[in-house]
């Protein structure tokens, strides 16, 4: 039993509102109970107090027991009432501010401590003049990479789709005696629409893999960081970042990755903004343009075109934020920079999974469908005999006179544009479809021999491996060329690249895909944007985005023309 | 400190990180961590990501939101659940 008077050495005082009740059910517990020596008093009215009655009856029970927790319901509803808190916050909160007095008293922190590593590396990746150009440079070298290390692939993928995959599917077709209108709907429909997307898959892989490295390294947290300033001038903080650097993979995580913004206005802006980055789905469009048309510069032609998507995204955001989206207060931004770390391969599986999947998964459903519709419009009516004269042509060619100051006003071109308002990656499915569209080549009962297709398939697979392997190489060391010539770049690319040549200049194709990165976000995009701020803000985003990039390849087809570039 | 987190809650009416709350207060995130999860176990607060809510949203799978911000926490007043909406967003006007 403890007596009143022998105060322990160690008590939390809990205030002068709490206190009185717990040395009033202390003395009753004290009055009813002999207690064993090892249980305070103080304590179990605590305990009780807190709501762990199971403690009273474990130990007592009986009628006494009844009346303590009687005693210490009518205190906890007295006293519920009195704390605007509540009974069980006070008493925690009066153990932390005991905690926190220890603490304070014990602790002794270094006034300066040594600086870690990460802290090192932090002041030249977090430089308020060096961070943006040493993002700008990593990204550069990302892309280089996506660029070098996908192209083998990209003709190992094409020959395999175009060869075995579509031989194996006449062969069938012919099997059970399919006409020949559904020969050219599954074999120009379908397998050339959905087969011209697939090739870029290794593309998006190394892509994916880059960004999930930069990721999971800590790396963009610093960006995030670094970004802030930048921002700022947008009337943004950083944290509009995590939506916008979304937006690269695929703009429809960013526009719901704004709910994690405070305002109203920080979200609206950050999401009108998002689309404007270069989506994974465009990346396609770039590398078969780059590829036809810049050859090893192809590369830098793609980070410009990342590099261009962020500096219209400031001069937008600019326009908006003194327009439409003023705002006065700007919001703090508090994010802790995790330490640099080597990034784990199941972390990286599961980026490069996730993303890749998504990517396969649209292919197999929207793009199929789509390739299916724009083939079926390509062939209707069946007394056409160019395809320009086809329904797609027709309604293609209606809208290509607007395009024509841009330099790319074909039916074809603008045919490739409609169908990717739907979805950016049926811009190059359309052009495999349109441009690679001659019948009768891929239904040519050519010999089939699995087993050796599957050898060709597995020898092109390694050779691509190989070729992949040096271009890595290559591109990490700039300057120094340890495998292939210059002239080796002029015999990549895919078959569509190569037909290219025959419907654009450089300078058109520079503008096409400027338009590209710009224009109207894809149909999931203005859903998403309008399932979050409305209709009208969808429609915005649609018109204005439109509008710029048709003033910017415009801009630069006509300047290009007066400089005397063809 | 427990009731000063609650009032930083109840003043904002919107889902707080707890590097957010060690900022405000000037305490160590560790510290409040342990507070937060006080508040968590009393039923006041719920932790965003754990409770399932992140499940609801279209974008959960590619967001990187809560690496970058660590762990938030919403307010759950005595009524109830101070919760998103049916739509399960995670911010409250």
């Amino acid at each position: 039993m403890t007596s009143p008077d022998t105060k322990p050495v160690f008590q939390i005082d809990y205030g002068p509102v709490i206190e009185p009740e717990i040395e009033d059910l202390r003395a009753l517990i004290e009055e009813r109970f002999e207690l064993p020596d090892q249980i305070k008093s103080r304590w179990l009215a605590l305990k009780v107090l807190e709501g762990e009655t199971g403690v009273l009856e474990h130990l007592l029970g009986g009628e006494d027991a009844r009346i303590v927790l009687e005693r210490a319901h009518s205190i906890r509803s007295r006293l519920d009432a009195q704390i605007p808190e509540g009974l069980e916050i006070a008493l925690a909160d009066g153990r932390y501010e005991r905690v926190g007095r220890i603490v304070e008293q014990s602790l002794t922190r270094p006034e300066e401590p040594a600086r870690s590593r990460t802290e090192q590396a932090d002041r030249i990746v977090t430089h308020p003049w060096l961070g943006i150009p040493i993002f700008m440079m990593v990204m550069y070298l990302v892309f280089s990479l996506v660029v070098n290390v996908s192209e083998p692939y990209l003709g190992w993928i094409e020959a395999v789709v175009s060869g075995p995959i579509s031989n194996w599917a006449g062969a069938l077709l012919s099997s059970i005696g399919a006409s020949a209108w559904l020969h050219g709907l599954i074999l120009e429909g379908a397998i050339a629409g959905v087969g011209g997307v697939l090739v870029f898959v290794p593309g998006l892989v190394v892509l994916f893999a880059f960004i999930g490295l930069l990721e999971d390294s800590g790396y963009l947290a610093r960006v995030a960081f670094v970004m802030n300033r930048f921002l700022a001038f947008l009337g943004l903080s950083g944290k509009s970042f995590v939506p916008l650097i979304l937006g690269f993979g695929c703009a429809v995580p960013g526009i719901y990755a704004t709910r994690t913004l405070e305002s109203r206005r920080d979200r609206l802006l950050t999401a009108l903004l998002v689309p404007i980055m270069s989506c994974s789905a465009r990346l396609p469009v770039y590398v078969v343009f780059g590829m036809a048309f810049f050859g090893r510069n192809a590369d830098q032609v793609i980070w410009g075109l990342y590099s261009l998507g962020i500096a219209m995204a400031v001069l937008l955001g600019y326009f908006y934020s003194r327009t439409l989206l003023r705002s006065s207060e700007s919001m703090a931004f508090l994010m802790e920079l995790p330490s640099y770390r080597l990034p784990r391969p199941s972390n990286l599986w599961i980026h490069v999974s996730t993303r890749t999947g998504d990517f396969l998964r649209n292919a197999g459903t929207l793009i199929l469908a789509a390739s299916l519709v724009v083939w079926l419009l390509l062939n209707v009516p069946s007394s056409a005999s160019r395809l320009e004269q086809s329904a797609f042509g027709k309604v293609s060619g209606f809208v290509a006179p607007v395009l024509e100051p841009a330099g790319f006003g074909t039916w074809e071109a603008s045919g490739s544009l409609i169908t990717g308002m739907v979805a950016k990656e049926l811009v190059i499915a359309t052009m495999t479809q349109i441009y690679l569209d001659e019948p009768g080549e891929s239904e040519a009962e050519s010999e089939i021999d699995p087993l050796q297709d599957l050898l060709d398939i597995g020898r092109g697979f390694i050779g691509a491996t190989i070729h992949a392997g040096e271009r890595f190489l290559d591109a990490i060391t700039p300057g120094v060329q340890l495998f292939g010539g210059e002239g080796d770049a002029e015999e990549e690319g895919t078959a569509l690249s190569f037909v290219l040549h025959d419907s654009f200049t450089p300078l058109s194709a520079l503008a096409f895909i400027i338009f590209v990165s710009l224009y109207t976000p894809c149909m999931a995009t203005l859903g998403a944007i309008r399932a979050e701020f409305g209709g009208r803000w969808a429609l915005l985003s649609a018109v204005s985005q439109t509008g710029m990039a048709w003033l910017a390849a415009t801009l630069i087809f006509q300047l290009g023309r007066l400089l005397g570039f063809s | 400190m427990l009731a000063q987190i609650l009032v930083e809650f109840d003043r904002e009416r919107r889902p707080l990180s707890s590097r957010e709350l060690a900022s405000r207060l000037g305490k160590d995130l560790a510290a409040v961590e342990g507070m937060l999860e006080t508040l968590v176990r009393s039923g006041r607060l719920v932790e965003l990501g754990l409770d399932g809510l992140c499940e609801q949203c279209p974008a959960h799978r590619l967001c990187i939101v809560l690496p970058f911000e660590g762990r938030r926490f919403y307010l759950v007043t005595r009524e109830g659940r101070e919760l998103p909406d049916e739509h399960g967003t995670c911010w409250e006007d």
